[in-house]
């Protein structure tokens, strides 16, 4: 084909449009400071480097499939036209959100991580037994294949794979998640949350696992739950990674808020540098086999510079960015980055102690999470 | 568009982005980024992720001008900008896959 001057000018590059030197650019990615983009929510500083939104709860149950608040959930960033969107998978509780009411798993997405506009067709993946539960674990985003992956749990605590191409659709792996084990090579009582990221260097997921094992101590046993490091390619195959593979409380001061346990972990990495957000316990009891009450739920911070292999905890309590009063019963937190900036989406109970209304709020810092924002 | 079109349009569109303060902008961004951030009473989106109309548009372009399937993924973001569906948005990007280095081209 020969080539055309004119014709191509015209087809390629319509506008070229050059600013003067002094017009101030986006410092980051073309995409504006999360916090200037949440236009209908104040940001107030709260401790010396975190802000929180006075429009909290951002995320709360108001559709037919939630009634009984919002369970487990986890939030994709993605970089859309230069700027940024949130893709939020999420547990709708019916009934009053007690234990026992069903559980299903819905779709939402934002623009701004304030405003958030649910899937019109309703709950995306839902049990077969209209009484049952399915929760989301955790989710992560497949680059290789453009594939949204999801970790969710049904009410046998028994861990399932899904894989979708838009979110809506999804295949679940038959084939549960087996062999996650804490430090003690005993089995997971319960399970207590993941957090998954893609590394496209290695071309495999990094998931990371929490759980409740039993541990022997002097006289007997005592419960703990952990933070279990795996790898997968995508599926129910995980491999744990050897004798690094836990962050358990195991040496912790017994009157940290944390001593007793790492659950629900949100992992966000920048290269090797991760960072850990964490449901801190210091009081487990197991009735049964396998029912865990634990408390209170505090919110901690651990780091870590191997990719998350090993961590180091923070030992701050961080529960005074929960925007109920209690400061308690911080769970799930999901840290995401967004135009250099670390947004913490959390769920808090925004309703009584006997009648809770579970949903999520929206706090953020620098990176790492608790740093200043680097101007 | 030929691949020696699309070829030189991408060698152009990463020696102007080289430029300091200088641009290329595909038309077509121009149109969907003025959708969606234009405030919702006039009108537009009221997407607030991007400082202005402009920003988005060199995103956006930016975004394009890396894609081989560019014609389908604007019309997949033209038909939920239409709508101001921010899940449709979304969904557009996570099925367009990974935006490609500049070095593969």
């Amino acid at each position: 084909m020969s080539f055309r001057p004119v014709a191509l000018a015209t087809s390629l590059v319509a506008v070229v449009a050059c600013s003067p030197p002094d017009d101030p650019e986006p410092s980051w990615g073309g995409a504006i400071d999360p916090l200037e983009a949440a236009r209908d929510c104040v940001f107030t500083t709260i401790g010396t480097t975190w802000q929180r939104g006075t429009c909290s709860p951002v995320f709360e149950g108001v559709a037919s499939w939630e009634s009984g608040g919002i369970g487990g959930y986890d939030v994709e960033a993605f970089d859309v036209l230069g700027g940024t969107g949130y893709l939020m998978l999420y547990t709708g509780v019916g009934g009053t959100g007690l234990d026992e009411d069903p559980r299903v798993i819905a779709l939402a997405a934002s623009m701004d991580g304030i405003r958030w506009s649910r899937f019109a067709d309703g709950p995306v993946l839902e049990p077969e037994d209209p009484a049952g539960q399915l929760s989301v674990g955790c989710t992560a985003t497949r680059w290789r294949d453009a594939t949204l992956h999801l970790w969710l749990v049904d009410e046998g605590q028994r861990i399932f794979h899904a894989v979708s191409l838009d979110g809506a659709d999804w295949v679940v792996d038959p084939a549960p998640v087996e062999g996650l084990v804490g430090q003690s090579g005993e089995r997971f009582v319960s399970f207590e949350g993941c957090s998954a990221a893609w590394d496209e260097a290695e071309q495999r997921f990094d998931v990371w696992w929490s759980g409740v094992v039993r541990r022997g101590v002097a006289g007997g046993y005592t419960y703990t739950a952990e933070v279990v490091h795996s790898t997968t390619s995508g599926g129910a195959d995980v491999a744990l990674d050897g004798e690094d593979a836990h962050f358990a409380p195991s040496g912790t001061d017994e009157a940290a808020f944390d001593h007793l346990g790492f659950a629900q972990p949100g992992i966000a990495c920048l290269g090797a540098e991760c960072a850990m957000l964490y449901a801190g316990w210091s009081r487990i009891t197991v009735v049964g086999s396998s029912q865990v009450l634990s408390g209170p739920h505090q919110l901690g911070l651990a780091l870590s510079h191997d990719g998350g292999r090993t961590w180091e905890r923070s030992g701050d309590d961080l529960s005074f960015l929960a925007p109920s009063e209690d400061g308690e019963e911080v769970d799930r937190p999901r840290p995401v980055f967004a135009a250099g900036r670390t947004l913490v989406f959390l769920q808090d109970n925004f309703g009584l102690a006997s009648q809770p209304e579970l949903a999520i709020a929206l706090v953020a810092s620098g990176w790492p999470p608790g740093a200043e924002v680097d101007p | 568009m030929s691949p020696a079109r699309k070829a030189l349009g991408t060698a152009l569109a990463a020696v102007l982005a080289a430029l300091p303060g200088c641009a290329a902008v595909e038309p077509g961004c121009q149109d969907l980024c003025r959708q969606l951030v234009t405030a919702t009473e006039d009108g537009g989106c009221g997407y607030t992720t991007w400082p202005d109309a402009g920003s988005c548009a060199r995103g956006c372009s930016d975004e394009l001008y890396r894609r081989p399937d560019a014609g389908a993924l604007m019309g997949c973001y033209e038909a939920a900008a239409s709508a101001c569906n921010d899940l449709a948005l979304l969904r557009c990007r996570v099925a367009g896959g990974p935006v490609p280095d500049a070095s593969e081209f």
